[in-house]
């Protein structure tokens, strides 16, 4: 009975601190909540943009972290390959909108767009 | 018989009037060369390999996929 009860409270407290997270902007957002929240998309470039100039300034530096990140492993891999930066950017933006769930924004070279 | 003298000077000429109606023969060396196929080839390799890296790439490093 104990064992059950301390649980329950467990389990309240997680879920009560998960739904603070995602209503209080002061907290880190993670790359896939704000494509969630359709504030970023990803690019045909191979980095992510932010769809809304109005985005919170916490979103914007995590995008371009994330970028910085994205650039250098994209260099490795050019590299690597023997091949061009331009070359790996441009198969990394199509994989990644190839992943991309139906709904969340995309970057065309016709501006940003819901997948389809 | 009474050609015989003609004939026997005119027929050296023979195979020089057929050399000059037969047709020219002209062997050249393609135009296209073969190196731009190789390059396709190279850049298709390459092309594979960046792409499975990348798949790598998104499985590992999912923060910032």
């Amino acid at each position: 009975m104990k064992a059950r009860f301390n649980l329950r409270i467990i389990l309240l407290i997680c879920l009560s601190l998960f739904a603070i997270m995602q209503v209080t902007p002061s907290f880190a957002m993670t790359l896939n909540q704000a494509k969630a929240q359709g504030l970023v998309g990803e690019q045909v470039n191979g980095y992510v943009g932010i769809v809304s100039a109005n985005a919170p300034p916490q979103v914007k530096a995590m995008v371009n972290k994330v970028n910085v990140r994205r650039r250098q492993a994209y260099l490795q891999i050019a590299r690597k390959n023997r091949t061009s930066l331009n070359a790996v950017e441009a198969i990394a933006g199509k994989t990644a909108i190839g992943k991309t769930p139906r709904g969340y924004f995309i970057k065309t070279p016709r501006g940003w767009a819901r997948k389809p | 018989m009474k050609h015989a003298v003609r004939t026997t000077l005119l027929l050296p000429l023979l195979p020089l009037a057929l050399v000059a109606c037969s047709p020219t023969v002209r062997v050249m060396a393609p135009q296209k060369p073969i190196t731009i196929n190789l390059n396709v080839k190279v850049q298709q390799e390459i092309r594979v390999k960046v792409a499975k890296d990348v798949d790598e790439l998104f499985k590992e490093k999912k923060g910032i996929f």
